[in-house]
């Protein structure tokens, strides 16, 4: 896997984390879907996208890995 | 509200209910009895061959407790949405698969087990083993008698009191101990998956009956607009929440706590070394943070939503605001219902902390020290004879402290046994990527690390408003990474954990795999 | 090579000097059932070559070697799956110790390394040597692995080992 490769995917789950614990609280709070604040749906909203980051990297990764993997 | 008062049929249906449950556990426990009796790997770890559906349900199902099923609703009413912070966004899997994959590769390659088989060898110091093994022990014991207390609180609060706190305690011990004993870690990693999807189920027909029940025409929107249109009640679908606890340092606080050290947790830990391949660690990436979105999303609504909408602000017991909403508020059948997500809960952590605790009881404090250090023999039948014996003492001993000391269940829990947990985080870290990191800088910063949090969990209050666990870990990083710099780890250690893990290396062991076939084929023919 | 003498229960070996020597905690290290490695991984360099000796109590097993060369090929099917990951050379019966022994040669391909960030597998070559001691009622596998360029060079020294082995003193 290239350099650029890992270091992006440094980046974006820096800023994924930095936005979670450190911008969520600040943002505005309407409901939406008529029952749900807002904040809580970014929290919940990240799960899908943090799935497919880290399922798509890992699976370039593992791709990578060859010890005790005789079926590659 | 509709409310609804349990009938004494009710009661004993229910009690017949967990009487059931009990006696299946004990059935599938029993089915793998045989199986893990003659060897340590089949009684702790499965084998190494948990598929990754299994390793995935398991894995979350252990880390969602009692705690998570009552505390995570009661923390959200008390706090706010804020409390979602404990789920750290989900780092469990990210860490999970960046931690645990090389782990699982030492695993492998040098036949660990436990958290302190790693830790031991790669600090190449019996002494940090045995530290870091009793100080898992002996924190485990706290951990399990919460889930505990928290099943005995579920039996009453739902029969009652038909069925007594003390009754309730027993229940759960025997159904906990029992399955534990007899089918070691097949037993409770298959029991996790089945656990998994009751809970989620059960969690969703709560939220579904709770909503059709009380709010039949607007549904959870008109249940959100009344606690919105409270003043009181209002802050709780947002930060800081009602007390002000989760601003930004909350937040970050409640991470440390509740999410960043996850990996590490003592049950956790050892799931690493139990995946069949590398697909597991795929797979973990990107189920766990869907899993988490499931379950905890089922409960921050209920908390912040259904809770303060039915019982209105200022509830007097918070602890208790999930088995009142499924109680009093909900058809005596999804009472029931509710005592099972909780069983799913709090018997999925107890059994693999239980089972964690034997292990390294059994195998770096007992069977470490009596034969490994004095080369004397045991075979693997003794040792999971062992290991069961010390199942059953550990339980007798959290039994004492369920019996002696019920306490406040979310505070309890994290003051305690969360942050010590913690506290061999960076030894961990480091030990898998940093060659320099040595045995004094190990027991340097894990042992700073303990004393701070014991400082400003019991003795002072924590400055600037960061959390004990998080002036511990600071402590502790910088001892760990200071000593180490001025030590000198031995060069074959930096060798075996680091740069072998690294360097081209032709160590034959898939010939070794093939000698092994050829030998078990020739003794069968 | 320079070699040095390890001996344990009864079982010597003359291994290389400079080679690194370890044991597997899940395999044991006893009489009747044991394992040690013997490794080309040190002053620094990176490892090319490891030696492993296992040992098992033979029980009622009996024509050991003609078990091997019966069982061999089906056993790295088995293990490599796939055919084009592995290629078996000569498998003959030989003597050791006045034992009658199976010698493999094969060549695998395998992951360089155990966290490796590469695609590129490497071709090792491998040999193996199986036989039972009918007096110490125990069945010994020696298992070479090699870099085939290391296997190229030292191939002569790396089968001196192997045939170094003694079953009993």
């Amino acid at each position: 896997m290239s350099k650029t490769m890992k270091m992006s995917f440094v980046i974006i789950n820096i800023v994924y984390f930095v936005f979670n614990y450190f911008i969520v609280p600040y943002l505005p709070n309407p409901l939406v879907f008529g029952f749900m604040p807002f904040q809580l749906f970014c929290y919940l909203a990240c799960a899908p996208i943090a799935a497919l980051v880290w399922g798509l990297y890992f699976t370039m990764f593992f791709r990578t890995q060859h010890a005790y993997f005789n079926e590659d | 509200m509709t409310t609804y008062e349990m009938s004494e049929w009710g009661k004993i249906l229910i009690i017949l209910g967990i009487l059931a449950y009990v006696v299946f556990m004990t059935f599938q426990g029993m089915l793998n009895f045989k199986k893990t009796s003659k060897s340590s790997e089949a009684f702790f770890s499965a084998d190494r061959g948990i598929n990754p559906f299994v390793l995935v349900c398991s894995t979350a199902i252990s880390v969602f407790s009692g705690l998570t099923f009552y505390g995570f609703p009661s923390s959200v009413y008390r706090n706010g949405i804020g409390f979602f912070s404990a789920t750290g966004s989900f780092v469990a899997a990210l860490m999970f698969v960046l931690i645990g994959y090389r782990l699982w590769l030492l695993g492998k390659e040098y036949g660990f087990t436990t958290p302190s088989d790693f830790l031991r060898s790669r600090y190449y110091s019996e002494g940090y083993g045995l530290f870091t093994a009793a100080l898992l022990v002996a924190f485990i014991i706290p951990y399990v008698a919460l889930q505990l207390i928290t099943i005995g609180d579920g039996i009453v609060t739902t029969t009652e009191g038909m069925v007594p706190y003390v009754g309730a305690v027993a229940i759960g011990t025997i159904c906990i101990g029992v399955h534990v004993l007899s089918g070691g870690m097949k037993s409770v990693a298959w029991m996790d998956t089945f656990h998994m999807i009751l809970g989620l189920g059960a969690l969703g027909l709560i939220l579904y009956v709770l909503t059709k029940t009380h709010f039949p025409n607007g549904g959870l929107a008109e249940a959100a607009a009344m606690v919105q249109a409270n003043p009181e009640t209002a802050p709780i679908l947002g930060h800081p929440g009602p007390n002000g606890v989760f601003t930004w340092k909350g937040t970050l606080n409640n991470a440390l706590t509740g999410a960043i050290a996850t990996v590490v947790w003592p049950h956790i830990f050892a799931r690493s070394y139990m995946a069949k391949s590398k697909q597991n660690f795929l797979v973990m990436s990107w189920a766990l943070p869907l899993i988490y979105m499931l379950t905890i999303g089922i409960l921050m609504i209920i908390g912040c939503v259904l809770a303060p909408a039915i019982l209105g602000p200022g509830f007097a017991n918070p602890d208790l605001v999930m088995p009142t909403l499924s109680t009093k508020y909900c058809p005596p059948f999804i009472a029931f219902i509710s005592l099972l997500c909780l069983f799913a809960f709090a018997v999925s952590t107890s059994e693999s902390l239980l089972l964690s605790a034997s292990s390294l009881a059994t195998k770096d404090l007992y069977i470490r020290q009596r034969f490994e250090l004095r080369n004397r023999e045991i075979d693997q039948a003794s040792v999971v004879r062992t290991s069961r014996i010390v199942v059953v003492i550990l339980m007798v001993g959290i039994l004492y402290v369920v019996m002696l000391k019920p306490a406040y269940i979310t505070d309890y829990a994290y003051r305690l046994s969360s942050p010590f947990f913690a506290m061999i985080l960076p030894a961990t870290v480091g030990g898998l990527f940093w060659r320099k990191g040595s045995k004094e800088g190990a027991f340097a910063g894990t042992i700073g690390g303990l004393i701070v949090v014991t400082l400003f969990t019991f003795i002072l209050p924590a400055p600037l408003g960061f959390s004990a666990l998080l002036w511990g870990m600071a402590v502790n990083i910088i001892l760990y990474v200071g000593i180490s710099l001025v030590t000198k780890v031995p060069e074959e250690i930096s060798k075996k954990y680091i740069d072998r893990v690294n360097m081209v290396i032709a160590t034959g062991r898939e010939s070794n795999d093939v000698i092994d076939g050829v030998i078990a084929a020739a003794r069968i023919r | 090579m320079d070699t040095d003498d390890f001996s344990a229960y009864g079982i010597s070996v003359a291994y290389p000097r400079d080679w690194t020597i370890s044991f597997d905690r899940r395999r044991g290290f006893l009489a009747h059932d044991g394992f040690v490695k013997f490794e080309d991984a040190g002053q620094g360099r990176e490892p090319q070559a490891s030696f492993t000796l296992q040992w098992e109590d033979a029980h009622d097993c009996t024509d050991f070697a003609d078990k091997y060369y019966v069982n061999v090929e089906k056993q790295f099917k088995k293990v490599f799956k796939r055919k084009d990951n592995y290629r078996l050379g000569a498998i003959e019966i030989v003597s050791i110790n006045n034992h009658k022994a199976c010698l493999v040669r094969g060549e695998y391909l395998a992951g360089p390394s155990l966290f490796g960030v590469t695609r590129k597998k490497e071709h090792l070559a491998n040999m193996q040597l199986a036989f039972q001691c009918d007096k110490m009622r125990r069945i010994l596998v020696g298992n070479i692995t090699a870099l085939n360029t290391y296997y190229k060079e030292e191939g002569e020294s790396l089968q001196k080992m192997m045939f170094s082995i003694h079953c009993h003193a």
